[in-house]
């Protein structure tokens, strides 16, 4: 196919030179002389002759018509396009196909999806190449894969295309094209280069106002760079509704009760299902554990944009991770992509935690009995708690039992009503916590008393201890007088038992002192009803403090001996506070893996199980035990030889599910924004670089006006002979 | 264009008369004897040889067959009757000067040495009719009304030459002379017909062809109207384009113009208009002059 057009078609308003050639000539057949004459018999021309002088007038009034139009058409600087016209034209060319494949590329049509027909197109296109193009390809998507560099063999690039699995995840189309820019700068060869953006012109990830800030920065980029920039082309699969939302109904990630749990505990999972478009009607949402169904909600869909929740509870016998899953169930929509959500959920045979206190004998007066009594003992049958705390004193708190060689170390480490950390303890704590670990920090007469050293430690350190102890409070005997903990300002996570429980024992009991804490880095997460901060929390590195104003201790005024709530205090406290590790098997797109260096044996090659796909090594990123991000979204299953099996979910991207796409001005916003080249914004048009074809013509109207005036004068010649 | 008269001028000769006379004074003063002999072409009886008869009149038929000399004699021995057929039609009127105006004066200019002879001379001077007619005669003031006549005309009408030949052919009594000046522009074949009736009724014939020299030459180049001269008939044509093929009818219609009267044995003879009429006659004449020693 080719189309012919011009640049400067307002040029073609010279076509109205043409009639200048036969207004000269009739002018010049009114100007003739008149002769009064005898021999009137031997004026006639015989019919051949006047057919030949006929059509040699007729040739040359077409003749000078024609280098009338040429030259006109000449200046408004003509261009073909077409894959016909590449094969004339077209110099030989590097070319790189940014392709999208995100979620939104799977969606459902009636002629197969966004992505078929894109791979469709780009085969075509490869079964155009000419001699001397070469042809590399980069997925748009999280992470970014350069699929194929620049040279690859076609016929290698359609295998790859056909056998890939159905596109999911989210994608960068900023940083995929300025991907291929700097693959065309770093290998490119030929003169002429292009980066065709093969993509649905979903508004996620092309055209919303964080992308159009990548595309700003890679257009200054472009700007400032040396040497010629490649043209862009669109590839548009836009689907032809693109402009409404279709219907469509999506589970968001889920959202456990508990970030860690252990054996014999109940977890709740719950998503939101989320109604796009005009999908009317309920759907079935199934619950599986580790690949087996275990529970089955129908829900009601929301009204358009709003959403609804699913929850199931699950109670695990069997510690490890486990992988949980949400899926829409007899239910065909637009995108399936974001018809199921995957977690990978830790569960822990007991939590693991070190309390430090400050006495060296420790008795029921110790600060950390209470907690002591309300946790089992690491290894101890036929205890309900899922907390093995191992308790250690101050003076004995060494960096082999916080951060240990070997071994698991503790998930979460109370400091109760500790006055002094040594150096050493307290760069540990530090590390550790920055490492993942939980810190709960109780603070005590003691720690007021130290509250000077405290503050030096605090100034000292990275900023782990989030307060600054300015005081305590302490209350007469009379009861009046005596202040409760305010549950409405319960805002942690760890208290959400105890939020809507104004009764209860947590709620109840009055206390005659505490410290005053100010924040200092942190914030406040409970108070006590005269607004004294009770809990303040802090996130430090990859794990989080929690400092409370109150030791767990007698000062309870008798309710942790008696309350039934201490224990589930605690252990919502430590579990809310615990390292959980289960975030290095849920991550994020793009998110490298990273399982630890011991976990992996000496001399083992690890092999990546992609989804749908076979296992490949896949190799570390620098430090040992950190590997690069998997892939789009979906379930892989890393080998570490001896070291076992891990699975590893990457989240899908809950903005593909939005099917909206970009319109023309958003293309042009984009465009603008990009300064270079652009074609291929109608995809009904041609796809193929306007050639200019100007000198052909400028070579026809000058051959032609010599060939005009050859013949005008070989007719002068011939006629004049006699 | 037409030659001005004036009768006061040279003894009332006029111009044409005065032109012609200059011709034939021209070309009698070179020569003795006048190239047209007196003698009819009508066979009376013979008669024998006398000393200082001209031994062409012996008829040496009859010498062959009687061993005896006998001359020819003829009805009217020293008077020639000669016509004058000048045409008048439109076409004639092409040129400066036109081509009637020059044959006039070329048959004034003949029609004065023949007045010299003492021969008859008539004159017709016609278009597709007889416009002017006048009867042979010798007589003295002849000659002035001849040239009075032919001044008197002016060229126009059509040219439908040979049904007029062929009724003036009829009504010619005595053989004579029969000098044509014309162009010559009808059908050429009946032109033929009419020649050659000219000839089967014993008359000689002259046809002096006078043509113009663009006639001859077709030097037009500019795209130009040619308008007839005899009908309302235009033609707008690029001349260049036109030439060769006006040149090659042209050519051929001449050629046979010429070959069919060789045939027929008639003195043809191409007259120019912008060749000085004194030259054009006077090598006509002297070519006859010689042809008929």
């Amino acid at each position: 196919m080719m189309s012919l057009g011009f640049l400067n078609a307002a040029l073609l308003a010279g076509l109205a030179g043409l009639a200048i050639p036969p207004i000269i000539h009739f002018f010049n057949r009114r100007r003739h002389d008149v002769v009064p004459w005898g021999a009137m018999q031997f004026l006639e021309v015989s019919s051949a002759r006047r057919r030949k002088f006929f059509l040699e007038e007729l040739l040359l009034l077409a003749a000078r018509m024609t280098v009338v139009a040429l030259l006109v058409f000449c200046l408004a600087t003509p261009f073909m396009q077409g894959s016909l016209a590449d094969r004339w034209f077209r110099p030989s060319r590097d070319v790189i196909y940014v392709l999208d494949r995100s979620a939104s590329m799977g969606r459902r049509l009636d002629d197969g999806s966004p992505w078929t027909q894109a791979v469709e197109k780009i085969k075509a296109e490869l079964a155009d190449l000419k001699t001397g193009d070469r042809v590399g390809l980069v997925f748009a998507s999280e992470p970014l894969e350069t699929a194929a560099p620049l040279g690859s063999d076609p016929d290698e690039i359609v295998r790859l295309l056909e056998a890939h699995p159905t596109p999911s995840g989210g994608c960068d189309g900023a940083a995929a094209a300025e991907r291929a820019w700097e693959h065309l700068r770093q290998h490119g060869r030929q003169p002429d280069q292009e980066i065709v953006l093969a993509t649905d012109l979903q508004s996620f990830g092309w055209f919303d106002a964080a992308a159009m800030t990548r595309w700003r920065r890679f257009g200054e980029r472009l700007k400032s760079a040396e040497g010629a920039t490649p043209r862009f082309r669109w590839l548009s699969v836009k689907p032809a509704d693109g402009s409404d939302a279709p219907a469509n109904v999506a589970l968001q990630p889920i959202v456990p009760s508990r970030r860690l749990a252990a054996a014999g505990q109940n977890v709740a999972f719950a998503a939101d299902v989320m109604r796009y478009g005009t999908a009317i009607g309920t759907v079935a949402v199934a619950f599986e554990v580790d690949g087996e169904r275990r529970g089955e909600a129908k829900i009601a869909l929301p009204a358009a944009g709003a959403r609804t929740e699913v929850r199931f509870e699950h109670r695990f016998e069997r510690s490890g991770l486990h992988r949980i899953a949400l899926v829409l169930t007899n239910h065909k929509d637009a995108l399936a992509a974001d018809d199921r959500q995957d977690l990978i959920f830790e569960v822990l045979p007991e939590l693991p935690i070190l309390l430090v206190d400050a006495e060296r004998s420790p008795s029921a007066a110790s600060s950390t009995y209470f907690l002591s009594k309300a946790f089992s003992e690491p290894g101890e049958k036929n205890c309900t708690s899922a907390v093995a705390g191992v308790r250690t004193t101050a003076d004995r708190l060494t960096p082999e039992l916080l951060l240990p060689r070997s071994g698991d170390r503790p998930r979460v480490v109370v400091l109760s009503d500790v006055p002094e950390l040594g150096r050493e303890s307290a760069k540990a704590v530090e590390t550790f916590v920055a490492e993942g670990g939980g810190l709960l920090l109780l603070v005590g007469p003691r720690m007021v008393q130290a509250r000077d050293k405290w503050e030096a430690l605090r100034s000292e350190g990275l900023g782990w201890i989030p307060i600054r102890i300015a005081g305590s409070v302490s209350i007469p005997a009379a009861e009046s007088a005596k202040v409760r903990l305010d549950p409405a300002t319960f805002v942690h996570p760890a208290l959400a038992l105890f939020k809507g429980q104004p009764n209860s024992s947590i709620a109840t009991a009055l206390h005659r002192s505490w410290a005053k804490l100010a924040p200092e880095g942190g914030a406040t997460a409970a108070q006590f009803a005269n607004r004294d901060s009770w809990l303040i929390s802090h996130a430090f590195g990859k794990g989080r403090v929690l400092a409370s104003a109150l030791p767990m201790d007698s000062g309870w005024d008798g309710v942790l001996a008696k309350a039934w709530e201490f224990p589930v205090l605690a252990h919502e406290l430590v579990f809310a506070l615990a390292d959980v590790r289960s975030d290095a098997f849920n991550l994020a797109p793009g998110q490298a893996i990273v399982v630890g260096e011991e976990r992996i044996p000496v001399g083992a090659v690890p092999m990546l199980h992609v989804p749908g796909g076979a296992a490949r090594p896949w190799p570390t990123l620098g430090k040992a035990g950190t590997f690069a991000a998997p892939g789009p979204a979906g379930i892989y299953r890393l080998s570490l030889g001896g070291g076992g099996d891990l699975p590893i979910v990457v989240r899908a991207e809950p903005r593909e599910s939005l099917l909206t796409y970009a319109d023309d001005n958003d293309v042009i916003r984009l465009e603008e924004a990009v300064p270079a080249r652009w074609s291929g914004r109608d995809a009904s048009g041609a796809t193929s670089p306007p050639h200019e074809i100007w000198l052909a013509f400028l070579l026809g109207f000058l051959a032609l006006l010599v060939f005009e005036s050859w013949m005008t004068r070989r007719m002068v010649r011939a006629r004049t002979a006699g | 264009m037409t030659v001005p008269l004036d009768p006061t001028k040279l003894a009332g000769y006029g111009r044409l008369a005065l032109t012609a006379r200059q011709v034939v004074e021209g070309f009698l003063s070179g020569l003795h004897q006048s190239p047209y002999k007196g003698y009819s072409v009508e066979f009376a009886e013979h008669r024998q040889y006398a000393p200082g008869d001209e031994i062409r009149h012996i008829d040496w038929r009859v010498l062959g067959k009687t061993d005896r000399y006998f001359v020819k004699e003829y009805e009217e021995e020293t008077n020639l009757q000669a016509h004058l057929l000048v045409d008048a039609s439109g076409s004639m009127g092409y040129g400066a000067p036109t081509k009637f105006a020059y044959a006039s004066q070329a048959a004034a200019a003949l029609s004065y040495l023949m007045l010299r002879q003492l021969d008859q001379v008539g004159l017709w001077v016609h278009d597709h009719a007889i416009r002017a007619a006048l009867p042979p005669s010798a007589a003295s003031k002849h000659w002035l009304r001849l040239a009075q006549m032919l001044e008197a005309t002016q060229p126009g009408g059509e040219t439908k030459l040979a049904p007029l030949w062929h009724e003036l052919c009829r009504r010619l009594r005595r053989r004579g002379l029969v000098a044509i000046f014309s162009d010559g522009f009808d059908r050429i074949d009946d032109l033929v017909l009419a020649l050659r009736a000219f000839r089967h009724a014993g008359h000689e014939v002259i046809f002096f062809h006078v043509l113009a020299p663009e006639e001859i030459a077709f030097p037009f180049r500019r795209l130009t109207q040619f308008r007839s001269l005899e009908r309302d008939d235009r033609k707008l044509v690029d001349p260049l384009q036109l030439r060769d093929d006006y040149l090659r009818q042209f050519g051929a219609f001449c050629e046979r113009l010429r070959t069919e009267a060789g045939e027929m044995q008639i003195d043809f003879h191409r007259l120019r208009t912008d060749e000085p009429i004194d030259r054009a006659l006077g090598h006509y004449l002297a070519d006859r002059q010689r042809r008929t020693r």
